[in-house]
């Protein structure tokens, strides 16, 4: 709440960093691409993150090493992760690219244009973030005790049924876990958003944690940074609320 | 063979085929960084993109540990940054878990709300105001920083891990031994601290994973001295001159292996033990 900036004298500015980026059209953009973000980004991996467990919790043969596999894109770095898919969606020389235009697409420009780039930082993120939702629903899953579900197939319940009224149950609190936290970790992207797209093209990808980075490490204006800042932790904070609670209330009984 | 069983097969095989499929989705991208890495430099950019290299060649790692003065340097810096943020989240965690298992006063059940929420604090939003008292402080560019920042981050929710481990070691054990007229310190060290080893091999990975692949306080806060690995290659992807790939791939893999033969270690606990509350970021 001041307008610090690196030599000039500190003085106390009320709420005026707050009015400052309300009314600034940029940070009302980044606002909305990061809701978006967030819905579709969570959404995906949620989706997703659920089937592949579902799948997995069938035991194949191997078992171990599948999961060893599956797992594998949540060990890079969040600077790895925008190299690499940098070069996969190269528009001259990446391998999609080649495999679309193999499959009778035209090639589609990733970087510069808008639309195309957030669905490409959504692909991107929902890549490295599937076995963190994996690794929270699995568990939950083969939970699950085997004749339950067999008794539902017996009876004729198809797969959506034996979802719906024999497995749903059992992990909805893994679930809703799962989703909180993933939400909680998608609002604070921000290494592979920046090594991916560095918030563009015409700040398509600016999400919050952008904006706030450009705000106060490239332009040095602290005091309005520091508001973004206040407003990604009162989101967070309003997300996270029930999950702190549930916890809290599970350290209280114990 | 009669029919249901041959609806069976059947089955099992569209699910085989569905499992290939999610394998082929998770690794495809690494496996073309990997191979990338051993192409030369017209293979990189032919086209079509060749899956196996063609010509394989060791010269951009060569040219990686020769030819780029920053890596080396880089690479040290991670290193000791991870050892370090470990080895400091082990010596605070153990004993504050024990204090927070075995004294269940209402002022510890307190601090360990709080634990949960800072879990949940977005980092980007300290380092606005901690980037000008680190300056003034002449902290900034400095491997202390990192491993004090990461250290505080894990502290939390590794505190947590630690505390429902020692919570399903039976006390009374630990009483034998205070009947025996054992110290508290040796029960800690000579019991609960043997007993915690395999837990601890896990942890001090989660953490150091954490600590090597960690991107943003290693961006904001370092520049020349203190740089770590992520930092340079997203430098050298962002670089002017242009990307220089075959290099960047080759760093890549280096930064990149360690990171995964650490998760594949500690999976099991990972996929069997981490129900605490949430684990990875």
């Amino acid at each position: 709440m001041t307008d610090f900036k690196p030599g000039a004298p500190i003085n106390f500015v009320g709420l005026s960093n707050f009015k400052r980026i309300l009314s600034d059209p940029n940070f009302i953009n980044s606002f909305w691409t990061t809701l978006k973000f967030v819905v579709f980004g969570v959404a995906t991996q949620m989706i997703l993150g659920t089937l592949v467990a579902l799948l997995l919790s069938r035991q194949f043969l191997g078992q171990k090493l599948w999961l060893s596999l599956i797992l594998a894109p949540m060990a890079m770095s969040p600077a790895l992760l925008g190299t690499t898919w940098k070069y996969l969606l190269n528009t001259e020389f990446g391998p999609i690219n080649y495999a679309m235009l193999k499959l009778g697409m035209t090639p589609i420009y990733w970087f510069t244009n808008s639309t195309y780039a957030f669905l490409a930082l959504i692909i991107v993120y929902t890549w490295n973030q599937i076995p963190g939702v994996f690794i929270l629903i699995y568990p939950s899953i083969i939970s699950v005790p085997k004749e339950l579900k067999e008794a539902a197939e017996i009876d004729g319940a198809n797969k959506l049924q034996v979802f719906s009224h024999v497995i749903f149950p059992f992990i909805r609190s893994a679930l809703l876990i799962a989703l909180i936290f993933r939400t909680v970790i998608a609002l604070r992207a921000f290494g592979e958003i920046l090594v991916l797209t560095k918030g563009g093209p015409f700040r398509a990808t600016e999400v919050l944690s952008i904006f706030l980075y450009k705000e106060g490490f490239v332009y040095f204006n602290w005091g309005t940074s520091a508001a973004v800042g206040v407003v990604i932790l009162l989101v967070t904070i309003v997300v996270a609320s029930p999950q702190i609670r549930l916890l809290a209330r599970q350290m209280i009984l114990d | 063979m009669n029919i249901l069983n041959k609806k069976k097969i059947f089955q099992s095989l569209f699910y085989y085929f569905l499992l290939i499929c999610v394998v082929i989705w998770s690794i495809i991208p690494i496996y073309f960084v990997v191979s990338s890495s051993f192409k030369i430099p017209r293979d990189i950019f032919g086209y079509p993109p060749s899956i196996i290299p063609v010509e394989t060649t060791l010269s951009n790692y060569v040219n990686l540990f020769i030819d780029s003065p920053e890596f080396m340097p880089a690479i040290r810096n991670s290193g000791i940054v991870a050892l370090s943020s470990m080895l400091l989240t082990i010596v605070i965690c153990l004993p504050a878990a024990y204090v927070f298992s075995r004294y269940k006063q209402s002022l510890f059940r307190q601090i360990a709300i709080l634990l949960i929420a800072i879990r949940m604090f977005p980092p980007l939003v300290i380092s606005v105001p901690l980037f000008p008292i680190l300056n003034q402080l002449k902290l900034s560019d400095n491997q202390i920083i990192l491993i004090i920042l990461y250290t505080t981050f894990e502290v939390s929710i590794i505190t947590l891990i630690l505390k429902s481990f020692i919570d399903s070691i039976p006390f009374e054990v630990e009483e034998a031994a205070y009947i025996d007229g054992a110290r508290m310190d040796q029960v800690f060290f000579y019991m609960i601290l043997p007993l915690s080893k395999p837990v601890l091999v896990g942890i001090s990975i989660l953490v150091g994973t954490y600590a090597w692949n960690e991107f943003q306080f290693a961006f904001l806060f370092t520049s020349v001295n203190a740089k770590t690995t992520p930092v340079l290659i997203g430098e050298m992807v962002g670089a002017l001159t242009g990307i220089q790939w075959g290099i960047l791939f080759a760093a890549s893999v280096v930064q990149f292996i360690p990171a995964l033969l650490f998760l594949w270690i500690i999976q099991n606990q990972l996929i069997h033990g981490m129900a605490v509350g949430a684990i990875k970021g």
